[in-house]
């Protein structure tokens, strides 16, 4: 190439550099956090959504009679005092002075209108199964709600955490948000570049104090790489969890951001078919627990980025037991059980198994990796483990259609013991619910319905311990941790706090430094 | 030429058909139920009927099947299942940013493999044929989920030049584009040094070189008109294999556009979203290369398309 040629090329490439290369502005100093979501919420309508992605942000957006406690105690919200009146009956009395994003002040009207527009079948909301005991809602007045259910339902409360959309009123302004979107949270919606970005902006008129920070975009990556090195190049400020332990290890001996680690309710554990004739066998299940070193896996797979959980709730929730049977590693008391309940290794040291297992998991990578520690732990103990990992649609469909032997999920954001009915309880079996390994047991069914319509805090923990305890001797699951969440953001993010359940509400609190 | 472009977007309609029933049945036979997926399990067992009757999908597949081509006769494709939005209006959201990525992979990977091509050619065994070839060698090799993350990590982290990812100006194309046309550079390169090498020793190149032209004006005048025409062949067919490919970069670099959307349907057994982009991407090749085709008579006088004679 001639020099003039070259000199040419090179002109033109700074050029072109300098007129399309990044410029990026610093939007943290502007008052714009960037939050990264590692994929796109399915529908703002909180009568619509189940995702987390969708929950998260609809948590910024609305209200709601009540909001869950760290503890996963019920705490009012829009609700200013409250009464039962009877075992089937609630009177609430909301907050005045409050309004939506668009100015309209919010009353019981509107709270109404949520919940039975919710109800109504033709809307086809997947929520509506929490709220079939609701039979009427009445307004005896603008600010007071009446709640009269078909029975006794002490979770009703911490059910009451939906948001509240502003009823229509059939006159439309220019240039209003959807009507799905109009909340009366501290962030009110701006737009929404489906797969690209959520805007919000703060409402300076949330009754629980203007948020401090101007605008939140919530930036959508869904490459768990690219996340990071959004992160590392300071247009992103803020992720939460999602986060490989290396790469977790990595920024923390990075001074330019600062971590937050804190326990959740993300509860990890494995799923036995029991009308399997292997499985069906308490011994056989028992064995498995002994089998597997989850101190192991969490120190070497997860980073450290999750304790050994005892149960479905974890530690923090308040109905929490404490006292139940637990299942060290121990690999000899394995093989004990597993010689007890007839499966004796056929060679002793050799090879040759004591029978086979089909182990089903999603095609996660972090999934992968586990199925294969235990593989490799249930292969110590005689136990000839085949690991089959699926699509996730695949995967689900094979769950619920008790198409396998064992797999192991996440339960994600677990706060109320009614849980319980939901995962065990005799009617759940799927279709009707999540007790995929088919686990049945009158005396459980008795404890979840009495949990269910008791009143007293007191002896609704005490119904729900000896539930726990049940299920720590049975083993339908075998727990194996709860997961640690995890904050990596820009040091001159200040004032969020880590919440067990994950949730992004405390960017109401936020400031910028 | 009238005849033969309406005998050819006459040929569209039964290919454009044989593919919306295959996606139709593939995405019906796959095991999950879109119904379980968008309600969850605690739905209640009436919730979960009323819902796949008002879907439809309680009917049986030959009813759903000819309820979805008389509402592609008529231009509507249906609902998505999970956002409860005209597909229409989502692939219209999301086509643009597609058709934009893949446009811009083209003209990339033609700007690069092009010059790259025709010079490996003129100056075969030399230093510069042989870069080439072995960047088009690398080109080929590099998977497209590795060779985006080291181009953000060399480009955007490293360099600061571009953005790491998201839709914007110009500054976010051109790494996913790169990406994408990676890969087309690297064939059209060789592709074109093959057809020049050909071309540069027919008779006619001989006469011209003979006659006394510059060199110039042999390359431009009489190679590369005859060297292009299987190029751009190659170029037709390869549109297709960006727009697939496309659904890879997209989710590299957060591209907003079909293959996003296209790999969250099929997560979800959202299946009007999946046969809608389906049908998009599938018409749009056809289209592509019947543009090709069209292209040939432009490049070559002696490829005219006749009417039938009677």
């Amino acid at each position: 190439m001639k020099p003039i040629h070259l000199g040419l090329l090179c002109l033109t490439t700074a050029t072109l550099l300098a007129l399309f290369g990044c410029q990026e502005d610093d939007l943290l100093g502007k008052g714009i956090l960037v939050v990264g979501l590692e994929a796109n919420p399915t529908n703002l309508d909180p009568r619509l959504s189940t995702d987390a992605a969708s929950s998260r942000i609809n948590e910024l957006l609305f209200s709601r009679l009540f909001r869950k406690n760290e503890a996963g105690e019920p705490v009012e919200d829009i609700v200013e005092d409250w009464e039962q009146v009877d075992p089937t009956t609630y009177r609430f009395r909301i907050r005045e002075g409050i309004r939506f994003h668009d100015g309209r002040p919010l009353d019981a009207r509107d709270v109404r209108y949520t919940f039975m527009s919710m109800m109504d079948p033709a809307l086809g909301s997947p929520l509506r199964s929490s709220y079939q005991m609701i039979e009427t809602i009445e307004c005896p007045d603008p600010h007071t709600l009446l709640f009269r259910l078909s029975e006794p339902y002490a979770s009703l409360l911490i059910n009451l955490d939906l948001g509240i959309l502003a009823r229509p009123t059939g006159q439309g302004a220019e240039g209003q948000a959807p009507a799905g979107h109009i909340g009366s949270g501290p962030f009110q919606f701006v737009s929404w570049t489906q797969n690209h970005e959520i805007r919000l902006k703060a409402n300076p008129g949330y009754f629980g104090g203007a948020p401090r920070i101007r605008e939140i975009l919530f930036k959508i990556v869904p490459d768990d790489t690219v996340r990071i090195l959004e992160l590392r190049k300071g247009t992103i400020h803020f992720l939460q969890n999602d986060i490989e332990p290396e790469v977790l290890r990595s920024l923390e001996r990075d001074s330019r951001f600062t971590i937050q680690k804190r326990q959740g309710t993300n509860y990890s554990y494995m799923g036995f078919n029991l009308k399997d004739p292997i499985l069906g066998a308490l011994k056989v299940r028992q064995a498995v627990a002994h089998a597997i070193d989850r101190k192991a896996i969490i120190e070497h797979l997860l980073g450290g980025l999750a304790v050994p959980a005892t149960g479905v709730l974890s530690s923090l929730n308040w109905s929490y037991e404490p006292a139940v049977e637990v299942y060290g590693y121990d690999p000899e008391k394995a093989k004990r059980l597993l010689d007890e309940a007839g499966h004796r290794d056929p060679d002793g040291p050799g090879p040759a198994k004591r029978f086979s297992l089909t182990y089903k998991t999603s095609q996660n990578e972090l999934r992968r990796r586990i199925g294969e520690a235990i593989q490799g732990l249930l292969g110590e103990v005689g136990i000839d483990v085949k690991m089959r990992s699926y699509e996730w649609g695949t995967f689900f469909s094979d769950i619920r259609k008790g198409n396998f032997q064992i797999y192991t999920l996440t339960w994600v954001g677990i706060t109320d013991p009614d849980i319980y009915y939901y995962l065990f309880h005799s009617k759940s079996i799927p279709p009707d619910g999540a007790n995929r390994g088919t686990y049945l047991n009158p005396e459980m069914d008795q404890l979840i319905e009495r949990g269910r319509v008791l009143q007293d805090r007191e002896e609704r923990k005490e119904v729900y311990g000896r539930i726990q305890k049940i299920l720590a001797r049975e083993l339908p699951y075998v727990s194996l941790w709860n997961e640690v969440n995890v904050v990596v953001a820009d040091p001159r993010v200040r004032g969020f706090v880590l919440r067990p359940d994950g949730d992004f509400l405390s960017l109401k609190d936020v400031w910028i430094e | 030429m009238h005849s033969y472009l309406v005998r050819r977007l006459l040929l569209a309609v039964p290919v454009v058909l044989g593919v919306a029933t295959l996606v139709f049945l593939l995405i019906h036979l796959i095991p999950g139920d879109p119904v379980e997926i968008m309600l969850g399990e605690s739905a209640l067992p009436a919730d979960r009927d009323a819902l796949r009757e008002a879907l439809g999908l309680d009917r049986p597949i030959l009813e759903q099947y000819g309820s979805f081509l008389w509402g592609l006769c008529r231009g509507d494709l249906g609902d998505s299942l999970q956002q409860r939005r005209p597909v229409t209006t989502l692939i219209r959201e999301h086509y643009p940013a597609t058709l934009e990525l893949t446009l811009a992979a083209m003209l990339i990977s033609l700007l690069i493999a092009l010059p790259a091509g025709i010079l490996s050619g003129i100056r075969q065994y030399s230093v510069w044929d042989h870069s080439t070839m072995f960047l088009a060698l690398l080109g080929v090799s590099m998977p497209n989920f590795w060779l985006g993350p080291l181009l953000i990590w060399v480009f955007s982290i490293q360099l600061g030049w571009f953005p790491v990812s998201g839709k914007g100006g110009l500054a976010h194309l051109l790494l996913p584009a790169l990406t994408l046309g990676a890969s087309m550079a690297a064939i059209v390169a060789r592709m074109t040094r093959s057809s020049v090498l050909e071309v540069l020793r027919e008779d006619y190149v001989m006469t011209a070189r003979a006659k006394g032209l510059s060199e110039a004006r042999i390359i431009l005048k009489h190679v590369l008109r005859n060297a292009l025409l299987p190029v751009l062949t190659v170029v037709g067919l390869q549109f297709g294999a960006l727009l697939a490919g496309s659904i890879i970069t997209e989710t590299i670099f957060s591209w907003p556009g079909l293959g996003t959307l296209m790999v969250k349907a099929i997560q979800t057994r959202d299946y009007p979203v999946v046969q809608g982009c389906v049908l998009v991407i599938s018409m749009s090749y056809v289209l592509v290369n019947l543009l090709t085709d069209l292209l040939y008579g432009v490049i070559d006088p002696r490829i005219r398309y006749e009417g039938i004679r009677e």
